[in-house]
């Protein structure tokens, strides 16, 4: 008998550089081990102390998880396609900051257009799934794009172009030269300047229409949930797990869709969480430990390999606000760009989840660099110290230091 | 009741005439219920024969009408059906411009036979007639 495993990236190293490889045993379970077996290394890759699968590798048989099959436990026959799948940070940073139909209005007033819009947006409005009535929802959608890097970039400018009344974006970062190679809302004469500057004149001079709500902090706890309720659609475009599992949360406690991208030097994820349909959690319950994912900074990523990957992110946005087409909500979309195998698998929501299952055990907002086991950036600190001076009263402030 | 001046009337049947067998669309603009002014636009479907869709100049011409001070009007023609708004009229018009004027040419009796009809489509589809009277 003979199947096949895909081989992720950050693993083929131990593979002999080989993207698929194949095996012969009769369940999942034993199918690792013939692996781990054949090539050493694999199996701290993939396991724990105790022996169990890692909480951030998934694994598929086909197009289906195992936990919703029958665990390691699950039979193969010959031809399947058993797939190791790990989380990604995502996003493209140099690794310090972040930045159907949910609850966007149903029957949008059809007022008549400019004639500005009306050229600009001609070929949306020849289209029976918009015409003036979808273009008149994403003028009336406020999308916040958490992170102005290589993921944000390309979201941004489509949904600019499409024509989204609405553009939050956070970020905290300045543009540095190594983000000009991927990070396509930014030009060269912009290094130094504030990322959400630089993208808010970007955005205009594509689309005059577009209202460019800059957020110039890094996303936390204290301000995650004020932020995001002010907006339709969170898109996420971070590059660090604190980030990802604080906006994933702020999301589900807030019931706004979240369109959840990452990549991984050739590799991309998107997925589409709405209220009841499941979150990242469901997918990945725990962050990987520190330096088991290297982040883009670390690793490297393929410049374009982001402008697809948001690109994908934009498009799924605009089907939510428009209400058209299937998104990706409950299917997980990887994009492997060298083999150019395009695959889309099933997720579902995990009665059990601690934030979105039936019984949330975490209904606040916790302090995720505690939990992702990093530390504090300086940045970050610095913005709590100014966060907490603000809070207190003025008079009651320490007096400041003579100079 | 609607008030159309023999002279649109008569601009309305010839543009179905010329576009059939696709359909002729358009926008009138309409003060104190009288059609003042007629703006024909080029039908954009890629199935012309049986639907329509507003090209650009559809839309400019709503504004430009608006800007005029004039409500405005639908008109589009049936070349081979009743002068009255089929299933998927009333499906997109109730959506898009739900209880605006829709005047209505059907030239199924032949090109020498024109028939002219005005209704409103509420946004729930349901369709009322409109009383159209022909003045000079």
């Amino acid at each position: 008998m003979s199947v096949k495993v895909y081989i992720p990236t950050p693993f083929r190293r131990l593979t002999g550089n080989q993207a698929r490889v194949e095996g012969s045993a009769g369940t999942v379970g034993e199918l690792l081990t013939e692996l781990e077996g054949k090539f050493p290394g694999i199996r701290e890759r993939l396991r724990d102390d105790k022996g169990s699968l890692l909480g951030y590798i998934n694994v598929y048989v086909n197009s289906e998880e195992i936990s919703e099959l029958g665990g390691e436990g699950t039979s193969l026959k010959d031809g399947d396609e058993v797939s190791i799948i790990p989380a990604v940070a995502g996003g493209s940073a140099n690794g310090s900051s972040n930045g159907t139909a949910g609850s966007v209005p149903n029957r949008p007033p059809v007022t008549a257009f400019t004639e500005e819009q009306v050229k600009r947006y001609s070929r949306h409005l020849l289209l029976s799934e918009v015409g003036p009535v979808g273009q008149r929802k994403l003028m009336n959608a406020k999308v916040l794009l958490i992170g102005a890097g290589g993921l944000g970039s390309p979201t941004a400018l489509y949904l600019a172009a499409a024509g989204v009344g609405t553009l939050g974006i956070v970020d905290f970062d300045v543009v540095d030269h190594s983000n000009l190679q991927r990070q396509i809302l930014h030009q060269t004469e912009d290094v130094g300047r504030l990322k959400v500057e630089s993208a808010r004149d970007t955005i205009q001079a594509m689309n005059p229409n577009v209202n460019v709500e800059a957020h110039n902090m890094i996303l936390d706890s204290s301000n995650a949930l004020e932020l995001f309720q002010q907006y339709d659609i969170i898109v996420n475009g971070v590059d660090n797990f604190p980030a990802r599992y604080l906006a994933n949360d702020a999301s589900v406690m807030l019931e706004k869709p979240m369109v959840d991208g990452g990549i991984n030097q050739f590799e991309g994820m998107v997925s589409v969480y709405q209220p009841g349909s499941g979150c990242y959690r469901c997918l990945y319950p725990e962050p990987p430990p520190p330096g088991a994912v290297p982040s883009c900074a670390e690793a490297g990523v393929l410049g374009v390999l982001p402008g697809i990957v948001g690109s994908v992110q934009a498009l799924e946005t605009i089907k939510l606000i428009l209400g058209v087409g299937e998104t990706l909500t409950g299917r997980l979309l990887l994009l492997d760009t060298l083999s150019m195998d395009f695959r889309v698998m099933k997720t579902r929501r995990n009665a059990s989840c601690p934030v979105c299952g039936d019984s949330p055990t975490i209904t606040e907002l916790i302090d995720y660099h505690e939990y992702c086991g990093l530390p504090i950036p300086e940045e970050l600190e610095q913005q709590r110290a100014q966060e907490q001076t603000l809070a207190v009263p003025e008079n009651d402030r320490a007096p400041a230091l003579a100079r | 009741m609607i008030e159309l001046p023999r002279s649109l009337a008569d601009r309305l049947i010839a543009h179905a005439r010329d576009a059939a067998p696709h359909e002729a669309c358009g926008v009138a603009g309409v003060r104190d219920g009288r059609v003042e002014q007629l703006i024909s636009a080029s039908n954009a479907s890629t199935r012309p024969q049986v639907h329509f869709t507003f090209a650009e100049d559809g839309y400019l011409a709503i504004i430009k009408l608006e800007r005029e001070g004039l409500d405005p009007a639908i008109y589009h023609s049936h070349p081979a059906s009743p002068a009255y708004p089929s299933s998927t009229d009333r499906a997109e018009m109730s959506a898009t411009w739900p209880d605006c004027l829709q005047l209505m040419i059907s030239l199924r009796h032949g090109l020498d036979r024109p028939e002219l009809h005005a209704y409103r489509i509420a946004e729930d589809g349901s369709v009322r007639e409109e009383i159209l009277t022909l003045i000079d």
